[in-house]
């Protein structure tokens, strides 16, 4: 009974949604550990969050001061409560631990308009940041972006991370495939090691950045890989603009 | 609070509302903060959406008369005008595609209104029912244009002496001076990086708060702040507002009143509020947005906390401190009327 009450359009048009707390952070990427902030500036409210990954709910722990970040991976959620109001959407972000040391790096050359930061876009340790207009983000229109990494030594290497943005709105998507390569020793050739494909054309409304994890399960020794990253080169049918070119837009790699 | 309390709370005010049907098109949420906090009704229009469509609706402005004007790029019917209580009493307009700005100026006892167009790249004169005074093109004799694309008004403000300040918001950011015949004075802002500079000047109006000192007040939108200039465009001040996409200011009594496209930590996420600066032009109330807070001299950054609007695109505030809020890209929706509690 008090279900329908809740689902009638009158109530839905009497009662508002909460907006998504604010999530203050310098970058999602850190060396040993990091603080994170959240905001939300209306009285008789409360932040609920959690660290396991699972949807916040009341009884989930109280933002009060902010949350310290250690884990080699962690996704903060957050939802807003208040009485009178409907919970809010979840806000979230993942953040990532320093992997291994990357010593040199070469990218295809970024689109004029979003260079980045230049060369050390990629390894500087900076990004996650939700809004395109951010330095951090590097973006391309290409139908193959290659990068080449060389790590500071010789070792096993597990997992590669290639972060980026989704903002469908804005026309950036997610790649389509991601390929690694690995040298084959003696040769001037390269194996591929593992690749992962991906529905990133369906339409998805929230913009977020999002760490794609590449496990080599071979855990190869090497001091050298390629990432070969294929975009969506054209904006989907049920886009606004569609046939026009997408965006990739990348901030960060890190090998573990 | 249980989630079930909380389901129950809210049923159990309904049913309360329910006995009183009067109030059933207004919600008991109450927006703003300190002295200008206000009920809101979302159901004011009562236009018939068959007959008298919306696309944006890009801004109001309140007659002598009393009667609310709407401007929307839908050239069924670029201006419809209500009275206070949202009855629909005439509709004009249909060559306007780019619809954006609507200044009225009372013009020796009689209204006329300002009309920019974008898609016309024009700025037209007209009188209050509809008839074209005058219309300016790109402004060639700045010096500054190549060709009409480049010039893409979104607003005008009139002096009481009746020199026209055009503001090119979504082309070159330029503030253009004219006569009130509507020749070329002079011209001023511009992108750049000095304080000077604009920045999606996207509103422009006269504030005379300060009877003494007359000066113009322009949005710099995506820089999040208003700049102040004097008449003849020397630059005066920055009104620095931290996260909010500020559109035209409105200015009513004391207080200076505006629509905030969006939050700029939310930018493409329907995330706007409105807020309202004293006469010292300090925050004094965010409607469906963060409490207002300072550190030192500037504000705390603002944003939206309550989805109570979608892309509020003006203010218009009437002869009763009623505030009536014009939505862009927002589903077709008709304005928004909020009350003074």
């Amino acid at each position: 009974m008090l279900i329908v009450f809740w689902m009638s359009p009158l109530a839905a048009q009497d009662t508002f949604q909460l907006a998504p707390p604010y999530m203050r952070y310098g970058s999602v990427f850190f060396k040993k550990q990091t603080q994170v902030r959240i905001e939300f500036a209306h009285p008789g409210t409360q932040i609920h969050y959690t660290t396991n990954g699972l949807e916040p709910t009341q009884k989930d722990p109280v933002y009060k001061r902010s949350i310290l970040i250690k884990n080699q991976r962690t996704t903060l959620k957050a939802k807003a409560f208040g009485e009178g109001f409907h919970p809010s959407e979840i806000v979230e972000a993942t953040f990532f631990k320093q992997g291994l040391t990357i010593e040199g790096i070469s990218t295809t050359l970024p689109h004029e308009r979003y260079p980045g930061t230049g060369k050390l876009t990629l390894t500087d340790g900076l990004g996650g940041i939700d809004l395109y207009s951010s330095k951090t983000w590097m973006g391309f229109q290409k139908d193959t972006v290659t990068i080449m990494l060389t790590t500071a030594k010789y070792q096993k290497i597990k997992q590669v991370m290639l972060h980026a943005f989704q903002n469908q709105g804005a026309w950036i998507f997610l790649p389509q495939k991601v390929e690694v390569y690995v040298p084959i020793k003696g040769t001037n050739e390269w194996a591929l090691l593992v690749q992962k494909s991906m529905n990133t054309a369906e339409k998805v409304d929230k913009s977020r950045s999002y760490g794609l994890l590449l496990d080599l399960e071979d855990q190869p020794k090497t001091s050298q890989l390629i990432l070969k990253i294929y975009p969506i080169t054209q904006l989907p049918e049920w886009h606004p603009g569609k046939g026009n070119p997408a965006w990739l837009f990348i901030d960060e790699v890190k090998v573990y | 609070m249980k989630r079930r309390d909380f389901l129950l709370n809210s049923s159990l005010g309904l049913a309360g509302a329910m006995l009183v049907p009067d109030i059933l098109s207004k919600t008991d949420t109450i927006l703003g903060h300190n002295n200008k906090r206000y009920s809101i009704n979302s159901r004011w229009s009562q236009a018939d959406v068959s007959q008298y469509p919306v696309n944006d609706c890009h801004e109001m402005v309140q007659d002598q008369k009393g009667r609310i004007l709407l401007l929307t790029n839908e050239t069924r019917n670029n201006v419809i005008i209500y009275d206070k209580n949202g009855k629909l009493l005439d509709a004009w307009g249909t060559e306007y595609p780019g619809a954006h700005g609507l200044t009225l100026f009372n013009e020796n006892g009689t209204d006329v209104l300002f009309i920019c167009d974008n898609t016309r790249h024009q700025v037209i004169k007209a009188t209050i029912d509809g008839r074209v005074l005058m219309t300016l093109d790109y402004p060639k004799e700045s010096g500054m244009y190549s060709k009409p694309e480049e010039y893409i008004p979104t607003e005008t403000a009139i002096t009481p002496n009746g020199d026209i300040y055009v503001s090119d918001g979504y082309g070159k950011d330029l503030i253009l001076h004219y006569d009130p015949q509507g020749r070329y004075i002079r011209h001023f802002g511009g992108r750049g990086d000095g304080a000077e500079n604009l920045l999606n000047a996207h509103g422009i109006c006269v504030d005379l708060r300060d009877k003494t000192r007359p000066c113009l007040m322009v949005s710099s939108r995506q820089e999040n702040a208003f700049k102040r200039y004097d008449l003849a465009g020397n630059y005066l001040q920055t009104i620095a507002l931290p996260g909010a996409w500020v559109c035209r200011p409105v200015i009513k009594g004391d207080y200076l009143y505006a629509a905030v496209l969006q939050s700029e930590s939310r930018q493409g996420h329907q995330s706007g509020f409105v807020t309202i600066l004293d006469q010292q032009n300090r925050v004094v109330s965010n409607l469906a947005g963060s409490t207002p807070s300072y550190s030192g001299a500037l504000p705390d950054e603002m944003y939206q906390t309550i989805k109570a609007f979608q892309y509020p695109h003006d203010v218009c505030v009437d002869d009763e401190e009623n505030l009536y809020v014009a939505q862009w890209n927002s589903g077709k929706t008709y304005p928004i009327k909020l009350e003074p509690v």
